[in-house]
């Protein structure tokens, strides 16, 4: 999981174009790192397409920082 | 954590939040109407005729609409921006335009009114959930409706074309719809942001020839998907800043 944890950090890093270090797992993405609300789906479909974890519709508003990306990663490892 | 090209093609998720795979939903096409659409052949003509009396409306290169359905992406600097563009349209184009516009005015009874008297529209939710409105802009078009977006997000001051968001090139690049980039002049000076009295001042309208989106469609089978709405984004915004200087 923390190999998981790592790996989703580093492409959420890749698609907002910050280091991975430099973001703070509970700092608003949306609000405190820039990132508009369209990029923020783009960080959604890459976790898709690489993880292969699917965020429904209903979910996304709802995910506002980079916890709130790996809590719901990993609900849907556990799920499978 | 290097990725393969064919990581980078996110563009399956994307397509089913737009739902683009998805049947024509009749319900959510009509939702863009309104009944006070009985009332809009005269209010539109009343409106047109003022703004030829008060604003010397001109258009120019409307003859390089293509057939709809086709995406209309202009800067914003007015509330006249999109009457301006709807009274230049050819009279078998007027009717099957749809304008998105910012969420904020339909929460005002009396903005969401008019808008809704005076052409059929989407209201965009630019905080929280802008696909909603992008899916049901998609089925639009996939159903042989133009649409007009401003992808500003907002008005402008003094005439500046703000940054673009992105949701312009997402909606083009998915349904492959050709963008006609459109600068209207003046506008900022006969109604500008902040005025409620409109001023006597010419408003002029610019059509630039239509943006093929097919060919940024391709792109994104080694591209983020994202990147290439981005791309495609600012290729529209270019060639709106080319025509503002005409």
């Amino acid at each position: 999981m923390e190999n998981i944890e790592r790996q989703i950090r580093e492409s959420v890093a890749k698609v907002i174009k910050v280091p991975a270090e430099k973001i703070d797992p509970d700092a608003d993405l949306f609000k405190e790192l820039g990132v508009d609300s369209l990029l923020g789906v783009e960080i959604f479909a890459t976790l898709d397409k690489q993880f292969h974890i699917d965020i429904p519709e209903n979910k996304l508003e709802k995910i506002k920082t980079l916890n709130d990306i790996i809590a719901v990663a990993k609900e849907k490892i556990n799920a499978r | 954590m290097q990725d393969s090209p064919l990581d980078r093609d996110t563009s399956s998720y994307w397509r089913k939040l737009l739902k683009m795979d998805a049947p024509a939903d009749s319900g959510l096409i009509n939702k863009a109407d309104s009944p006070l659409k009985i009332f809009r052949p005269s209010f539109n003509s009343f409106i047109n005729r003022f703004s030829q009396r008060h604003f010397s409306l001109s258009c120019e290169g409307s003859e390089r609409l293509p057939s709809p359905p086709y995406i209309i992406a202009s800067n914003h600097s007015s509330i006249f921006d999109f009457p301006a563009i709807l009274f230049c349209l050819p009279p078998g184009h007027r009717d099957k335009i749809v304008a998105m516009y910012k969420g904020f005015y339909d929460k005002n009874p009396v903005t969401r009114f008019f808008i809704k008297l005076f052409v059929r529209s989407i209201p965009v939710d630019l905080e929280k959930k802008p696909w909603e409105a992008l899916s049901g802009a998609a089925m639009l078009l996939r159903s042989g409706n133009s649409i007009y977006i401003a992808p500003e997000g907002t008005r402008s001051k003094g005439g500046e074309v703000l940054p673009f968001k992105v949701g312009v090139g997402t909606l083009a690049v998915e349904t492959k719809c050709p963008v006609v980039p459109v600068f209207i002049k003046g506008a900022d000076k006969a109604l500008p942001r902040g005025s409620f009295f409109p001023k006597k001042a010419p408003i002029k309208v610019f059509f630039g020839k239509p943006l093929d989106s097919a060919v940024f469609f391709d792109k994104k089978n080694n591209t983020a998907a994202y990147d290439v709405y981005k791309e495609m984004t600012e290729s529209i915004r270019q060639k709106i800043l080319e025509l503002s200087v005409l």
